[in-house]
């Protein structure tokens, strides 16, 4: 019968696509080598611009096809008015591909290409591009991105963005990219003039008041976690730069409260007015690192207790005083603190999130936002809420046990060095510190340890990341037994190191005691306890490298490095 | 008189309902020969959509008896019996009719300055709208007030529905629109807030996670305590061992085990799980579920509303059942069925004996020899033309509201509001359904509804109201900008005045739980009418057993062809191409494909 409905099979349709898809590829060989054929020549032409048309809308993630496209405008010669009638075709063309596909990076960057070369852009169609496409798609970053672009070309004022932030969050606040884009303007918008806060006092109640609320009402969410993070990082800043020196005839150690890039340009040493010529090295050969050292050849520095001996590093000038305590030229500041801000607004947030982690047991947000928030009212008072708080943590969230137990190490290092400093005083030597048995997992702040001579960490659990000890400059006596240690492949070298204990490890390699004691200045070294203890020629092999060693190897009655301290 | 239709079918469908109308299409859809009957002119039965002028000639017919059957003895085999079809189980009764407006002959005539001010408003109100030349030059005249003749004469601005029903996101009907790819000859509008009545105020019910969040009344405890409860009732369902021990209980009584405020379990139980203290914990707990389930899907509720009435969905599933071939008659009336060996082996209509496997009836044809009972499950309701939303808000809201009973003799009201938008009313009107289950009459059903959210007195032509600060009428864009920015609150639902009655409907509709009697011949299907749910799924699922029934290993309604997956027979091979017409840039993909299609 004429005109009955009939529809086509699957198998038939899969055919028709089989063959379309046949031409398609025909078609894409037959252009990419035309445009290459021309490109290679040197023809700049309509053709290669029609070519290339109708491939990117095709697949406008070509990027090759783009920046023939761009050659192309450079290549061909234009009168000022084609030039932008061109132009004009490519926003065209690319809002085409957008549609196609809202998420390629080529377009994208081929519309802000173009953009800057029109004379006259129209911002307001492009800021309204951004808008429909965000109404589409709220979580697009690339919109996102370009967005910015426009927004600070066409000097759109802050508030109106801030304003447009907010309303995407109120439509859906699982957003990263609006969460950022706050992160950007608030601070332009209300800057925290101490720079301590990451925007003004007011606004950061504000904004952490609406965070907790897309906390509460999705815990699950993490881009409101992640915001919340940004608002709580308040940093503690020292006008200075530079913690602390200790210099003698050998050598300087320089410690800093952040990390810095050191060279001859922005760092110089004066003693007596001379300046002495000084090649400063990272102590774990990074570029940008918070302790540096330089040794001095022998005579090379004339010190007499008199001296006066002066460090300047970015146009600050640090003297030096010679220490008793030390037998050393030294510059000596305060620890870092950090300031309380908001701490009333901030313990009515504690008080909810705690009761929201009642209500919840198992909210891991809940309880660290908690401890941050502890941390940043007063992490003295709180110091044994915090580390039962992350063990909790640990606890109910074993898919992150590693991060909370690194946390917590920071949290107990940083109260210890805290309280030690605090203790003693700014003019007292600090030459030891004991933080044994502790479950650290890591070492934090350990800058701050550079100028200790006596480190005991005994019992914790370091395992192999060791990198950190090179901080240890002036550490004489290193205690790192019962660590978990494997491997002492990261072990630093230590230029004043002569005391190292290894006990009750899981030392199973030779080569690395070797190593270890070749790149070392070691008198004595404990390695009972461990599987390499029982290695065949170990005590020849290492007498071979360094004949005063004195080497532990097995239990035995006498002297022990860790019980001489 | 009547048209000679063709005597032998596999099916036939007798009335347009909504479930009649879903067995059509899927008879239709797997090749089978069917017959789609209905005695009215329009389609629907009582799920039909009417516009002002079309529903008056509704009422006006209900009061006509219909005609007589004439002998059909002729028809009929010796072994043969006739059952007369009735419409006793469509009985639509108590039907009230109010103006509560004047004729313009009784209206102050205003002046022509007044006209003028008003002129902006009226243009606004008109867009969109199709303008003819007539309506510009009566626009001149009109004065801003309604007139029962205004209203008379944009009678083709309203579509007033009998039986008004939401969808469900996720629901059962749009999941069917969608797999059948009958969605396509449908249009549709969120329902853009639920409300709920609290402390003597209506409120939006913060429902979406959006909505929770932005709340600003809602402390953020209270937002963990919601967002709980909705998702271990999403994530778990009736069965988790969240619920035990509450089997037995109502879902009122597992909520006050959970501490929640009274906010938090006011609008859970009211908005979210539409729940009356009786409802039981598993039912609460789906409710709830179904609800959240449809969230997020296409707009800020879990609802939506077929644009131009609930009326237009039956007609859909009509189409695509004529698309397959079946055959359609409207005023035909069924007047009864040949019964035989314990089967339905024709009908008589207009005549005609017609054969057929299957009979699938509304119930408002049923014969009542095959009837077991009758129903209880009635229905009232009440249709009510407004000067302004009940929920005055910066948009126009289509809005829900969920109203449970006040005493116990009363019963739950769900109450939907339609603007202008869904083209139920003309620019400046609201239209208000209200449904409850039948006890008394409609008007005495419904009354504390009214009472509570409308001002149903007649209005002094002489007093002009203020004029409704409803955006869709006077207040122009940037005038709606400033309102954005001073209303947060919803205070402003207290001091503005209840909407005004223009012209309400009260009727009761008959019940939809009518059974067919064990005697019945196995071959004759019953489709109930409108029931009491919010939404279609009763009949789809009505329309899915009865499919199964008849045609078990069938497929139901998979999905149809768009129409470039048809070909003509005959036409398979390719037509000569147009030589020498370049497509134009933006089409020319598009007419790629369609030659190589053809190829």
């Amino acid at each position: 019968m004429h005109g009955r409905v009939k529809v086509r099979t699957t198998a038939e349709q899969e055919e028709l696509k089989k063959i379309e898809r046949a031409k398609k590829v025909v078609q894409y060989r037959a252009g990419i080598d035309l445009i290459f054929k021309k490109r290679k020549e040197g023809i700049w032409d309509d053709e290669i611009f029609l070519m290339s048309e109708q491939m990117v809308l095709k697949n406008p993630d070509i990027y090759t096809l783009w920046n023939v496209r761009r050659e192309a405008f450079g290549g061909i010669k234009w009168s000022q008015e084609d030039y932008v009638e061109q132009l004009k075709k490519e926003l065209i063309l690319t809002e085409h591909c957008l549609r196609a596909n809202p998420k390629s990076y080529s377009v994208w960057h081929q519309r802000c290409w173009v953009n800057d070369h029109l004379p006259e852009p129209d911002w307001a169609t492009e800021l309204s591009l951004c808008a429909k496409c965000l109404n589409l798609d709220e979580r697009n970053f690339h919109c996102w991105d370009y967005r910015q672009y426009v927004v600070k070309k066409a000097g759109i004022p802050e508030d109106e963005e801030f304003k447009f932030s907010t309303t995407k969050i109120e439509t859906n606040f699982s957003n990263y990219s609006s969460w950022h884009y706050r992160s950007l303007i608030l601070p332009k918008m209300f800057p925290d003039e101490n720079g301590e806060l990451p925007i003004r006092e007011d606004k950061h109640i504000e904004e952490l008041d609406l965070v907790m609320n897309a906390t509460f009402t999705d815990p699950n969410d993490t881009s409101a976690w992640f915001y919340q993070r940004w608002l709580l990082n308040t940093r503690s800043t020292s006008n200075k730069t530079v913690w602390g020196i200790r210099m003698n005839e050998a050598r300087i150690v320089i410690a800093f409260n952040k990390e810095v890039s050191l060279n001859k340009s922005n760092t110089q040493l004066k003693v007596d007015e001379n300046l002495i010529d000084t090649e400063f090295r990272s102590c774990n050969a990074k570029n940008y690192t918070s302790v540096w050292i330089a040794t001095f050849p022998e005579n090379g520095v004339n010190l007499k207790r008199n001296s006066v001996v002066e460090v300047l590093h970015d146009g600050v000038d640090y003297q030096l005083n010679w220490s008793l305590d030390d037998q050393a030229w030294a510059y000596k500041s305060e620890l870092p603190c950090n300031q309380e801000h908001n701490v009333k607004h901030l313990s009515t947030q504690l008080e909810n999130y705690k009761q929201l982690a009642e209500i919840e047991p198992d909210n891991k947000w809940a309880l660290l936002t908690g401890i941050i928030l502890m941390k940043n009212i007063d992490a003295v008072k709180y110091h044994a809420t915090i580390l039962n708080d992350l063990d909790t943590l640990i606890r109910i969230d074993k898919k992150r046990s590693q991060y909370y137990k690194d946390l917590r190490s920071k949290y107990v290092i940083e109260f210890m060095i805290r309280h030690i400093f605090a203790d003693k005083g700014i003019e007292c030597e600090i030459s030891q510190i004991v933080l044994p048995c502790m479950n650290l997992t890591t070492l934090w702040m350990e800058r701050y340890m550079s100028f200790m001579e006596q480190i005991n960490l005994a019992g914790n659990q370091l395992g192999d990341s060791l990198q950190k000890l090179c901080a240890l400059q002036s550490c004489v006596k290193l205690s790192l037994s019962s660590n978990g240690i494997k491997s002492l492949q990261r072990f630093p070298t230590l230029e004043s190191l002569r005391f190292l204990s290894l006990r009750d490890n899981k030392l199973s390699s030779l080569d690395e005691i070797l190593d270890l004691v070749k790149r070392n200045n070691l008198t004595e070294l404990d390695i009972r306890d461990n599987p390499v203890s029982n290695a065949t020629d170990i005590l020849t092999q290492l007498t071979m490298i360094s004949p005063e060693l004195k080497v532990f190897l097995t239990s035995q009655p006498g002297s022990n490095i860790d019980s001489s301290s | 008189m009547e048209d000679d239709l063709p005597t032998e079918y596999d099916v036939v469908v007798v009335g347009t309902g909504m479930t009649e109308s879903i067995v059509a299409a899927a008879a239709s859809r797997i090749g089978k020969r069917v017959l789609h009957l209905d005695s009215n002119e329009y389609y629907g039965g009582l799920w039909a959509t009417f516009n002002f002028d079309g529903l008056q000639k509704w009422i006006e017919d209900l009061k006509s008896p219909k005609q007589n059957v004439a002998d059909t003895t002729s028809l009929l085999q010796a072994d043969e019996k006739f059952l007369k079809a009735s419409n006793q189980y469509s009985t639509v009764e108590n039907i009230i009719e109010k103006w509560f407006i004047s004729n313009d002959a009784d209206l102050p005539v205003l002046s022509t300055k007044d006209t003028q001010t008003d002129g902006s408003g009226d243009t606004a109100a008109n867009d969109g709208a199709e303008k003819s030349d007539e309506d510009k030059s009566e626009k001149k005249e009109t004065v801003k007030q309604w007139s029962i003749d205004r209203i008379k004469k944009e009678y083709r601005k309203f579509n007033i529905d009998l039986a008004p029903k939401l969808l469900f996101a996720r629901g059962e009907l749009v999941e069917l629109l969608i797999s059948s790819n009958i969605a396509r000859y449908a249009e549709f509008r969120a329902v853009s807030r639920v409300a709920t009545y609290m402390d003597g105020k209506l409120t939006q019910v913060p429902c979406s996670r959006a909505d929770v969040f932005a709340n600003k009344t809602v402390s953020v405890f209270e937002k963990r305590m919601l967002m709980q409860l909705l998702t271990s009732c999403m994530e778990q369902g009736a069965d988790s061992p969240e619920f035990n021990g509450f089997q037995d209980k109502t879902f009122l009584e597992y909520l006050d085990t959970k501490n929640l405020t009274p906010m938090v379990r006011h609008y859970v139980m009211q908005a979210i799980a539409m729940a009356t203290d009786k409802t039981s914990t598993r039912d609460g707990v789906n409710r709830t579920k179904h609800f959240l389930n449809s969230l997020g899907r296409y707009g800020n509720t879990p609802f939506l509303w077929p644009m131009y009435g609930s009326g237009e969905l039956p007609q859909c599933f009509c189409r695509l059942c004529a698309v397959f071939g079946g055959v359609y008659c409207l005023k035909r009336q069924l007047d009864g069925i040949v019964v035989g060996d314990g089967k339905c082996k024709a009908i008589i209509t207009g005549k005609q004996r017609l054969a057929l496997e299957h009979l699938v009836v509304g119930q408002g044809h049923l014969p009542p020899e095959i009837v077991s009972s009758s129903g209880e499950q009635q229905i009232s309701r009440g249709i009510f033309i407004t000067d302004r939303s009940i929920m005055q808000g910066e948009k126009e809201n289509l809005t829900l509201l969920y109203y449970p009973p006040e005493e116990t003799s009363q019963e739950a009201v769900t109450l939907i509001e339609l603007g202008p938008s869904t083209n139920a009313c003309p620019q400046g009107l609201f239209m208000i359904h209200v449904t409850c289950k039948r006890t008394k009459t409609a008007e005495e059903d419904l009354a504390y509804v009214t009472k509570k959210f409308l001002h149903a007195e007649v209005l002094d032509p002489n007093v002009t109201r203020n004029a409704t600060d409803s955006h869709t009428q006077t207040v122009s864009p940037d005038k709606r900008h400033l309102q954005e920015g001073s209303g947060e609150t919803k205070d402003d639902s207290l001091e503005s005045p209840k909407p005004q009655v223009l012209w309400s409907l009260y009727l009761n509709l008959p019940a939809s739980d009518i059974k067919l009697s064990d005697s019945a011949p196995s071959n004759v299907h019953l489709c109930s009418g409108p029931d009491l749910d919010l939404d279609f799924d009763f009949a789809v699922n009505q329309a899915k057993a009865i499919f199964e029934a008849m045609y078990p290993d069938e497929d139901f309604l998979p999905r149809a062809p768009d129409p470039e997956e048809i070909v003509l027979e005959g036409e398979e091979a390719p037509g000569p191409q147009f030589e020498g017409d370049k497509p134009e840039e933006g089409e020319e993909k598009q007419d790629v494909e369609k030659t190589e299609k053809e190829e």
